[in-house]
């Protein structure tokens, strides 16, 4: 469990976080924010990388700040700003992560392959490019066998194959009963997992779920197997959009309640729809 | 063999023997050279101050101030076969010339030389060393002065090692060829395993070995140019002509004073220390070490250890290997004194590695950008070159210093180490007069500070 509560962070003049309070159970959750709106600094709170200015942050019931070493046994991070030590290969860099995390060569191994990393992790990490880098940092956080991951801007500067490689082991790591938190502004699909989620604006949050009284948007998913009679269902509603394709029907809408309906008659899937949600959010 | 390869304790052993084997080559096996001092300038007595006391050398005047006497005591390590001279050249002449030399460590007197010579100068005899040992060197030199005047009298005291350099600086220069070729291949072999705290050694190892070979580059060079240059003054006198005796005939070869050496290795340990200190963190590498389980006190320890092991052990493992090299009897037929010495350097050893580490931990502290830290943190020691109010600070910073000025004498290429004799020949007290127990006390003290400093650093850096 990672939580926030009434957290103030400030660097100087700047806040970066103005009384934050969010809470992220088990599941993929989202954490989503314009530029320099302070996901990555509650990130960081998280992992005990820097103390709150007031306010309380925990992970699995533990201060982070106080016991940082402790929660990072149960909890592999991610950030973009973090370097990896030029001076080793992404092979001797992973071995170290390895030998820390006491993660087996044989599943470094199948990850990197997975992830395409090992036709270059002999060479010096010095002579990446930033992809590559950002390859073998992304397969050093998510190969640890830990219960809750903290990936911050994972997706950007990846190809399309790595995306796709990446949000499948976001998915296993999701169904085997992990946290994940991803902090993004790019929403790759993965996010239809999404158990909950937080915006961030101006070091505030503005929407989340669960935990918010707000009316958030949802997409209904249902299989197509009975299409034409959930269509017909759904258009008595009235929903915002409906979109039907060979393989199944997405309802948007804005009300719970009928979403939570559809679940229950035709055993469809809902989550929230958090791209709608985000842009409304951006655009104000 | 791959496994063997990977064995992090094989990959440290090679990296420390490489090393070992490059301080080596530019230390001890460099070119054969004098050790020894000559007189001051104006070593002289007169009617009005009729005593000239240099604590272990000393003249005077005797007997209604007519009577000029030189009383010089020291020790002297030598290798068996080594030449000793001590050259005097009294004001007037008849003069009496006296030498005692005893083996400190058997205790027997190995020479007992007393001669009345009809001229000021004279072929003095050479002492040739019988075997590895200490020696314990009572010179004595007596004159009648025809009237009550003004007097001055010269002395060299000279040792020229006799063999063995030459030897050593080929076995030498090939075994850095390879094992420092085997370190270099197996160091940038990926299949190295790391954990635990030998790994973080192994890892910071990686990373001072990528970044020392321009540091080491400069140092060899540098001493190879002071070991040609002509500019530098030779450390013993050059000997005129008219002394008619070959034997002790000098080599106009120079060494590293002890500041120069102090200059140029503190630098090396300076920078080592302020880029393990201060450039992860700069580069934001740290927060990488701190996503992983593993406690910043145990990172801190390994800095410092990698800090040791690279910068001192390998001078520790020189001078241990040489006085096996050079006194071997001791160790068979003294094991307890020889121990007990080979524990008081290792005290003073990592003393000074506690002591050289605090500038640049103050630096560090005050200034966590690696260029100016690096620059702030070298200042005091390339001060050493130029300043001499500050190089006496520094070189008078207790006799610890002058322990490790001892160390470095024995590492670096002089074979032979002169210190002004303490009243007994105990060599547990060759460092200047520290027993183990002040080392043991100084070296927690100091490792007290360097932990009250890291704590500093933690705070400052790890709350922005």
């Amino acid at each position: 469990m990672f939580r926030a509560l009434n957290v103030v962070k400030r660097f100087g003049p700047t806040v970066a976080l103005d009384g934050v309070s969010v809470e992220f159970g088990s599941g993929l959750n989202l954490l989503l924010d314009p530029n320099g709106s302070g996901k990555s600094t509650l990130l960081k709170l998280w992992c005990g990388l820097i103390r709150p200015a007031r306010g309380r942050v925990e992970v699995f019931g533990l201060d982070p700040w106080a016991r940082r070493v402790d929660v990072m046994r149960r909890v592999s991070a991610f950030f973009e700003d973090v370097p990896a030590p030029w001076w080793l290969s992404g092979e001797e860099f992973l071995r170290v992560v390895a030998g820390k995390r006491g993660v087996s060569w044989s599943t470094v191994k199948e990850y990197a392959e997975r992830l395409g990393v090992t036709g270059y992790w002999r060479k010096l990490i010095r002579g990446y490019s930033c992809g590559m880098r950002k390859k073998v940092m992304l397969l050093a956080t998510l190969v640890a066998d830990v219960n809750g991951y903290i990936l911050d801007e994972s997706h950007t500067l990846l190809d399309k194959d790595s995306i796709r490689v990446v949000d499948e082991i976001i998915t296993e790591k999701v169904r085997s009963g992990r946290i994940v938190v991803v902090a993004t502004h790019i929403l790759t699909g993965v996010e239809r997992l999404a158990k909950g989620f937080a915006i961030l604006h101006n070091g505030r949050v503005v929407a989340r779920y669960p935990g918010e009284a707000v009316e958030v948007p949802t997409v209904v998913e249902c299989s197509s197997r009975d299409a034409s009679r959930i269509v017909e269902e759904a258009q008595k509603l009235n929903p915002s959009k409906i979109v039907v394709s060979q393989s199944a029907i997405y309802m948007h809408t804005t009300s719970t309640q009928q979403a939570s309906s559809f679940v229950e008659r035709f055993g469809c899937v809902a989550y929230p729809d958090i791209a709608t949600m985000y842009s409304e959010v951006v655009k104000v | 063999m791959i496994s063997v390869a990977r064995n992090p304790l094989l990959i440290l052993f090679l990296l420390l023997s490489g090393f070992t084997l490059l301080y080596a080559y530019f230390t001890i096996a460099s070119v054969p050279r004098v050790a020894g001092w000559g007189s001051p300038e104006n070593f002289c007595v007169s009617p009005q101050q009729n005593l000239f006391d240099l604590l272990y050398e000393r003249l005077y005047l005797d007997v209604d101030g007519r009577r000029l006497v030189f009383r010089g005591l020291f020790v002297v390590y030598m290798g068996g076969g080594d030449n000793m001279t001590v050259d005097v050249i009294p004001p007037s002449a008849p003069w009496r010339y006296t030498l005692i030399i005893k083996d400190a460590i058997r205790g027997s007197i190995e020479a007992n030389y007393s001669q009345v010579f009809p001229t000021a100068r004279v072929a003095l005899p050479v002492i040739i060393a019988p075997r590895p040992s200490i020696y314990y060197v009572d010179v004595r030199a007596e004159t009648m002065l025809r009237s009550v005047e003004r007097a001055c009298l010269v002395y060299t005291i000279a040792v020229h090692p006799s063999k063995r350099v030459d030897a050593s600086n080929i076995a030498i220069a090939f075994s850095i060829v390879l094992v420092m070729g085997a370190s270099v291949v197996v160091v940038l072999r990926p299949r190295a395993r790391y954990w635990g705290l030998l790994g973080e050694i192994v890892m910071n190892t990686k990373f001072v070995w990528l970044w020392l070979f321009t540091p080491l580059t400069i140092l060899v060079a540098y001493s190879t140019l002071l070991n040609t240059s002509p500019i530098v003054a030779p450390l013993a006198p050059p000997i005129t002509s008219d002394v008619d005796a070959q034997l002790i005939a000098l080599q106009n070869v120079s060494d590293l004073s002890d500041v120069e050496f102090l200059a140029i290795y503190g630098t090396m340990s300076s920078v080592l220390l302020t880029l393990l200190f201060t450039y992860r963190r700069e580069i934001g590498e740290e927060k990488l070490r701190d996503l992983l389980p593993y406690p910043r006190w145990r990172r801190y320890l390994a800095t410092l250890l990698t800090h040791l092991i690279l910068m001192y052990i390998p001078l520790y493992i020189v001078l241990v290997l040489h006085l096996f090299q050079l006194i071997p009897h001791i160790a068979v037929n003294n094991p307890g004194i020889f121990f007990r010495y080979l524990f008081h350097l290792l005290t003073a050893t990592i003393f000074v590695h506690a002591l050289t580490s605090l500038i640049p931990l103050v630096v560090s502290v005050l200034s966590p950008k690696v260029s100016l830290s690096m620059l702030l943190s070298v200042v005091p020691y390339l001060l050493l070159l130029y300043e001499t109010p500050i190089a006496s600070v520094l070189l008078s910073f207790l006799p610890y210093i002058r322990s490790f000025r001892s160390i470095n004498h024995y590492a670096y290429s002089v074979i032979h180490v002169y210190l002004r004799a303490p009243e007994k020949a105990d060599i547990t007290r060759l460092g200047g007069g520290l027993t183990c127990s002040q080392y043991l006390y100084g070296t927690v003290a100091l490792y007290i500070a360097l932990a009250f400093l890291l704590l500093l650093v933690y705070v400052r850096r790890e709350n922005p």
